[in-house]
C-alpha cells in the first residue's frame, strides 16, 4: 500500500515537474524582447552584456531583497527624480579602467 | 546563463567589431564582481575571440539592479566612447522586456547625442526538473542553450514580474 502511494506522489511531482517547465517557457517567452540584430557603423558600436546573481560563480541563492534592494544612494542623491544621467559630470565617476591591458 | 549571455556579446562584438562592457557590481554575498567573474570566464572559455575584439573590453563594475546598469553603462559609454550611437543589450530572455525598456527610457532622458539601443536574440532557457550535476558544473560548455533548474526560472519568472511592476511604478521603464 504504501509502495502504491509513493509512487503517486513520485508521478504526481514528475507531472508538475513537466506541466512547470511548460509553463515557464511559455511566461518566459512572453517577456523576451527580441530585436534582429543591427549591424554597427565602424567604431560607433557597443556591446553591454548585463550581469546575472542567481547562478555564478557558484550558485549565489535568490534573495527576495535583491528586488528591494536599494539603488546607490550616492547615485540617487545626485539625480533629480526622473533624470537618469546628466551632462555635468554628478554621475560620471565611475571607474573606469581597461579590462585588457593594451598590447 | 551567464556564461550564455557572454557567448552571446563576444559573438555580437566580434562580428561588428563593437566596443564590449560587461555590466554588474558585487552580488549579495560575494567579494567579487559580476563584470570581473565575466571577465574571467570570458578569459578561461573564449580566450580566442576575446583576443580577437578590436577593443578591450570595459568593466562596469558598481551597478546593483537593471536600472544602474543602465544608467552607469551609459554614463560609462558616454565617458569613454561618445561616439557611440548603437548598443546591444544582452541578456536572458526573461529579462529582456525590463532591461532594454529601462536602457531606452535612461537614453530618453539623458542629455546625451541619441543612442539606440538593441535588445540582441537569444535562445529560450531550457527549464528541467533536474539538470544533470555535470552539464550544470562544466563552465565553458558551448551549447546552445544549458539547461536550467525549472524550479529556479519560474521564481526568476516571478521575481521579474514583480520586478516589472516596481519599474514601471518608479518610472524607470
Amino acid at each position: 500500500m504504501q509502495t502504491r502511494s509513493e509512487a503517486f506522489v513520485a508521478l504526481a511531482l514528475l507531472i508538475l515537474a513537466v506541466a512547470l517547465s511548460l509553463v515557464v517557457e511559455r511566461v518566459e517567452w512572453l517577456l523576451a524582447a527580441d530585436d534582429a540584430e543591427r549591424p554597427h557603423a565602424a567604431g560607433a558600436g557597443a556591446v553591454v552584456v548585463l550581469g546575472y546573481r542567481l547562478d555564478w560563480p557558484e550558485g549565489t541563492p535568490v534573495r527576495p531583497a535583491t528586488l528591494l534592494a536599494q539603488p546607490d544612494l550616492k547615485l540617487r542623491a545626485s539625480l533629480p527624480r526622473r533624470v537618469l544621467c546628466s551632462r555635468n559630470g554628478s554621475v560620471a565617476a565611475w571607474r573606469l579602467r581597461p579590462a585588457i591591458a593594451p598590447a | 546563463m551567464l556564461a550564455q549571455r557572454i557567448r552571446r556579446g563576444l559573438a555580437l562584438a566580434t562580428r561588428h567589431r563593437a566596443r564590449l562592457i560587461f555590466s554588474g557590481g558585487v552580488p549579495a554575498g560575494k567579494a567579487v564582481t559580476e563584470a570581473g567573474q565575466m571577465l574571467k570566464h570570458a578569459r578561461e572559455c573564449h580566450a580566442e575571440e576575446l583576443d580577437a575584439l578590436r577593443h578591450s573590453p570595459l568593466l562596469e563594475e558598481r551597478s546593483a539592479s537593471t536600472h544602474e546598469n543602465a544608467v552607469r553603462t551609459l554614463a560609462l559609454l558616454r565617458q569613454a566612447y561618445p561616439k557611440t550611437r548603437d548598443l546591444h543589450v544582452v541578456t536572458n530572455q526573461f529579462h529582456q522586456l525590463r532591461a532594454c525598456a529601462t536602457f531606452r527610457r535612461a537614453v530618453n532622458h539623458s542629455l546625451s547625442p541619441p543612442l539606440r539601443i538593441w535588445c540582441a536574440a537569444m535562445p529560450p532557457s531550457r527549464p528541467q526538473s533536474r539538470p544533470s550535476p555535470e552539464r550544470r558544473a562544466a563552465p565553458c560548455d558551448r551549447s546552445a542553450a544549458q539547461p536550467v533548474d525549472a524550479l529556479e526560472l519560474s521564481w526568476v519568472l516571478v521575481r521579474e514580474v514583480l520586478a516589472l511592476g516596481k519599474y514601471w511604478a518608479v518610472g524607470w521603464i
